[in-house]
């Protein structure tokens, strides 16, 4: 159910301007969170499920109203089913109130001219204003020449209006004159003759949705400032003031039922300049001494450089998050606690040196990939992980291979020297070799015992040293040399 | 003046008892919750497996499997749903061969260090894994988080404070974590924790064939022993054999 409240223009006062826009919000605002503007003098509320505050529909429609005249607001206010509907009928008709019962929109909206259409913005894509601003923007531009003639935007909303106006004038002379002589042509004709437009114009004359309800950002940024006596110096002092101007943000999230998608912090420094940190966080967060630690985490990284005069806190909302928890699933901590430690440990090791290990599609030996630890978007466990589970042997790889000589006899490694524990040990038994190459129309690496990037080929031993370990070396058949890849561990 | 018995009990009820140095492993079997290594001769001899809250350790020289055994620890956790985490000092791990072995990646945490080995940079690759340590033990949420100190100089070693080993227990004392760490040698253990020594048995290596072009690594032969304090059957030791399927390379490989 949606109610439309409109202020005609025989209701409004010549110094009144950009008020009326203002107090419609307000009103909007007092009464449902979703709501759209539709244009400087019609906002569209969506009032599902205010039924259990408010009672019927028209019940909310003379609360919208008494508000309204409490407030010096003369309007009208229209409820249906469709926002197109009551958006259409406050346009149309004289009434204070009209309330249509649902299945009735297209009888409701029969009567009305066919010029009302022409109010209407979603049958023009460039004219639709989603906010105040933007329609005082679009309303104040439009006249507006520049110095290169007129401005493109001007010129696609001519256009637009024009089209309209086409379109109602080829209508007329169809012979109609309601929407209700639209609604009742045939759909495929109208739509051999007119396109696809013709048939939206059709949906709108018959009181059906063209698009949902688009609510209208919040004006107001989540924003918290504070003005400091004397300058603060040091983090344990910023962390406190820090704490406080989250603490007010938390207050406006949570009224909005939002979160912190992205917190932009900026100091106004005692140099006349501004230092600012921008936190991408991981998940909409709004506790303040989560954010507030994640902050100080990231200011020891990045500390201002001198005293701060000034401390802005700005959120970028998102909706807040739902969990469900799975009863299959072993419980977790939240995102919000996995937070801080992730950023403790990137502050501590980098991004690079943290997270979780993923294969990737090559046969390079030693080729892997590293992706930040999500433990939310873990997939279930697989029953069958446990039966694979065994006694393996797992290679205990040394990053950087370790350089090795390496003596063969009739082809076969037989003695061993390296550095990193290896030493200088006889060959007590090997197996290989084993060819390994690949990634041949790539440039060969610059260095050659790192061969992660780039073109291979090696020949791989499994080598048993006389002191009881068990290595794997190769030898680099394109740089050449021995190389010590890892130990059997 | 209290006797030995009703000092226990006194600990017991101000939820103490864990402080008990003598107390009977199987006092109470259902407060003892244990993590299955997934090597059912290992769990055998470890009465179900490793001991959560408490700090065990993985010691042995190099190649007597003691990454394979704690691989094995960290894929029955993964296959159990849990997250586990793994600070590698050095940045030994192979994720491949880790895979292989059956740990689901996903759910690990890997806090790779920096690599090396024997040289001036051990200090402080190991001075960060220890404080990346002490952070996943306080952050808690893991089913076994694991240190690896192997082949790191004993000079490195002596340098970390001996506090250090006192305040881990207590960091994960309750919790259901498994704190495990993995060294050359001993290094140190919660009172109710245990020390698994990895020492080659038998024909340490096996192989199959002919020596040289035509033989083929089949996989280690190791023997485990068993200590712990609070141990009701005393050491035990098992065999273990650690097959090498997972690391040998292919016979012809192309990209």
């Amino acid at each position: 159910m949606f109610a439309s409240v409109h202020v005609p223009e025989s209701c409004q006062d010549q110094s009144s301007g950009n008020r009326i826009i203002e107090d419609l919000l307000r009103l909007a605002r007092d009464f449902s969170p979703r709501f759209e503007t539709i244009d400087t003098q019609t906002v569209v509320l969506d009032v599902a499920g205010l039924q259990g505050m408010w009672g019927d529909p028209r019940t909310i429609g003379r609360a919208v109203l008494r508000v309204a005249t409490e407030r010096g607001i003369r309007c009208r206010v229209a409820l249906a089913a469709t926002r197109i509907t009551a958006m259409l009928l406050v346009y149309g008709r004289a009434d204070a109130l009209t309330v249509v019962e649902p299945g009735a929109e297209g009888t409701a909206v029969a009567a009305l001219p066919l010029d009302i259409l022409e109010r209407v913005e979603d049958l023009g894509s460039n004219r639709r204003a989603a906010t105040f601003v933007q329609a005082r923007d679009a309303c104040s531009t439009i006249p507006v020449r520049t110095r290169f003639g007129r401005s493109p935007a001007v010129k696609r909303y001519r256009d637009e209006c024009r089209n309209v106006s086409r379109m109602i004038q080829t209508l007329r002379r169809w012979g109609l004159s309601t929407l209700g002589d639209l609604a009742a042509l045939p759909r495929d004709e109208l739509f051999s003759r007119l396109g696809a437009e013709g048939v939206a114009w059709q949906r709108c004359a018959r009181g059906e949705e063209l698009r949902p309800l688009v609510p209208a950002p919040e004006g107001r940024p989540f924003e918290a400032a504070l003005d400091l006596d004397w300058p603060v110096e040091g983090l344990e002092p910023l962390a406190y003031v820090l704490g406080l101007a989250l603490e007010s943000l938390e207050a406006q999230l949570a009224r909005n039922d939002a979160a912190a998608a992205v917190l932009i912090v900026r100091f106004w420094l005692v140099t006349r300049a501004w230092h600012t940190r921008t936190l991408q966080l991981p998940v909409p967060i709004r506790d303040p001494r989560i954010l507030r630690t994640l902050l100080v985490i990231d200011l020891e990284s990045h500390p201002p450089p001198t005293g701060i005069d000034r401390v802005v806190v700005t959120a970028i909302p998102a909706p807040a998050r739902v969990v469900q928890f799975s009863l299959f699933e072993r419980a977790t901590p939240s995102a919000e606690q996995w937070a801080p430690l992730l950023a403790r440990l990137t502050a501590l090791m980098s991004a690079a040196r943290c997270g979780t290990p993923s294969l990737v599609d090559t046969h390079h030996p030693s080729a892997f990939d590293v992706k930040p630890f999500n433990p939310k978007r873990l997939p279930a466990v697989r029953p069958q992980s446990a039966e694979r589970i065994g006694t393996v042997a797992v290679l205990r790889r040394f990053r950087i291979p370790l350089a090795a000589r390496v003596t063969v006899v009739r082809g076969c490694p037989v003695q061993v020297s390296a550095g990193g524990g290896v030493g200088n040990r006889a060959v007590e038994r090997c197996a290989g070799p084993w060819r390994s190459s690949g990634h041949w129309w790539e440039p060969l690496p610059v260095v050659s015992h790192q061969p992660s990037t780039g073109s291979w080929s090696c020949d791989e031993w499994d080598v048993a040293l006389l002191d009881g370990g068990v290595y794997r070396i190769y030898r680099d058949r394109v740089h050449g040399g021995w190389f010590v890849a890892g130990v059997l561990d | 003046m209290l006797t030995k018995s009703a000092l226990e009990d006194l600990l017991r009820s101000k939820n103490l008892g864990s402080t008990l140095f003598t107390s009977n492993y199987n006092d109470d079997p259902v407060k003892i919750k244990v993590a299955p290594t997934g090597i059912d001769a290992l769990d055998a001899e470890l009465d179900g497996g490793l001991p959560r809250g408490q700090l065990s350790e993985i010691v042995g020289a190099r190649s007597t499997g003691r990454m394979s055994t704690l691989c094995a620890v960290l894929a029955a956790a993964t296959g159990r749903g849990e997250l586990v985490a793994f600070v590698d000092t050095l940045d030994a791990f192979d994720p491949e061969s880790a895979a292989v072995a059956g740990i689901d990646l996903s759910r690990l945490l890997w806090i790779r260090g920096c690599p090396g080995g024997r040289d001036k940079g051990t200090m402080r690759a190991l001075d960060r894994a220890l404080k990346a340590f002490g952070l996943l033990l306080h952050a808690g949420g893991f089913g076994v988080i694991a240190l690896d100190l192997s082949d790191l100089a004993d000079c490195a070693l002596r340098r970390i404070p001996f506090t250090t080993w006192m305040r881990v227990p207590r960091a994960i004392e309750g919790q259901p974590t498994v704190c495990v760490l993995v060294g050359d040698r001993p290094i140190a253990r919660s009172a109710g924790g245990v020390t698994l020594r990895l020492q080659p048995a038998g024909d340490a290596v096996r192989w199959s064939g002919a020596a040289g072009h035509g033989g083929l690594l089949l996989g280690l032969e190791v023997a485990v022993h068993v200590t712990g304090a609070r141990r009701p059957h005393g050491n035990r030791s098992c065999q273990l054999f650690i097959s090498t399927d997972a690391v040998h390379p292919s016979l012809s490989s192309s990209a």
